[in-house]
């Protein structure tokens, strides 16, 4: 893959997001939290990847460059999928890297401090929800060795 | 008496974890000697320790920038925490990006939601039957926090 990748992301592309913290995943009921989709306050976007360009592999080294120590594992989910939350994932490369995006909610999270309204609680709930989590079990080798991210 | 089998995870700080199962709110139960023992003691106690473990997170801990949780938004809700203890089960405790504390209960019947902020709390909680309850507000009533409790104990356990 290189920069031929299309600014179009198709509705059955796989879009992953890294988990970054274990406060994004409940341990003991085995699932992601709303948290983890619940962008920073004032903005309506979270950071994704394009398993399309950056694979397996680069999707983890990737997480773990941002993250370090905090990133547990991966979440997944197709384009289509985050549209039927009423969410939409747009190419975010400009600045970046190849291969990044956003998932856009049109929303923003509130200001610091102050609580959102339980419509956008609930998108954040259901893109978590949707999401297929997979759990990390080697997260300081590079590379991804689990299996793969659908 | 006898109790549900509910996992109930209390972690101590050398790392022990001990599991019990939750009796309903403010249950109390006697050892053979016949000495009182209250669980409601236990569970007030995860919840500190729940929430005393936020108070150290630093700027960023989510590996975005997330804001620290702030003296005031721990301590709405710890008083909170601890006044849904009365009414309801232990939730899980989830720090957000915006200086904000949500607690989450799931059962097979359905979850909720409680996010409480600086004086503020907003709630979602949906049934598997279809039923969707929202609500919003100050943190001002004390009984608008305990009727959600009674809500959520009514509807999910």
């Amino acid at each position: 893959m290189d920069g031929d990748l299309p600014i179009e992301i198709a509705p059955d592309e796989v879009i992953v997001r890294a988990i970054k913290t274990p406060y994004h995943y409940d341990e003991k009921k085995k699932r992601l939290k709303p948290s983890a989709f619940r962008p920073q306050a004032e903005r309506d976007d979270v950071s994704v990847m394009r398993k399309r360009h950056m694979g397996n592999d680069g999707c983890k080294d990737k997480a773990v460059e941002i993250a370090a120590k905090a990133y547990i594992g991966l979440a997944a989910l197709c384009a289509e999928e985050i549209t039927a939350v009423k969410a939409r994932v747009v190419d975010s490369r400009e600045g970046l890297f190849l291969g990044h995006a956003h998932i856009e909610q049109g929303t923003p999270a509130p200001l610091s401090g102050q609580t959102a309204d339980p419509d956008l609680i609930e998108r954040w709930k259901a893109l978590a929800d949707t999401a297929r989590y997979y759990q990390d079990g080697e997260p300081r080798t590079p590379g991804w060795h689990g299996p793969d991210i659908i | 008496m006898t109790f549900m089998p509910v996992a109930m995870p209390v972690n101590y700080d050398n790392g022990a974890s001990i599991t019990y199962a939750q009796p309903a709110p403010q249950a109390r139960s006697e050892w053979n000697d016949g000495a009182a023992f209250n669980f409601a003691n236990l569970f007030e106690a995860s919840l500190r320790q729940q929430l005393t473990a936020l108070k150290s997170l630093p700027a960023g801990w989510d590996g975005e920038g997330a804001e620290s949780i702030s003296a005031l938004t721990w301590k709405n809700a710890q008083d909170i925490g601890l006044r849904l203890l009365a009414r309801t089960r232990l939730p899980e405790i989830t720090p957000n990006a915006g200086d904000t504390i949500t607690f989450e209960w799931e059962s097979e019947t359905g979850s909720a939601l409680l996010e409480i902020g600086h004086a503020t709390y907003s709630f979602l909680m949906k049934t598997k039957s279809g039923k969707r309850t929202t609500d919003m507000g100050p943190l001002r009533n004390d009984a608008d926090i305990e009727n959600l409790g009674s809500l959520i104990q009514r509807s999910l356990f």
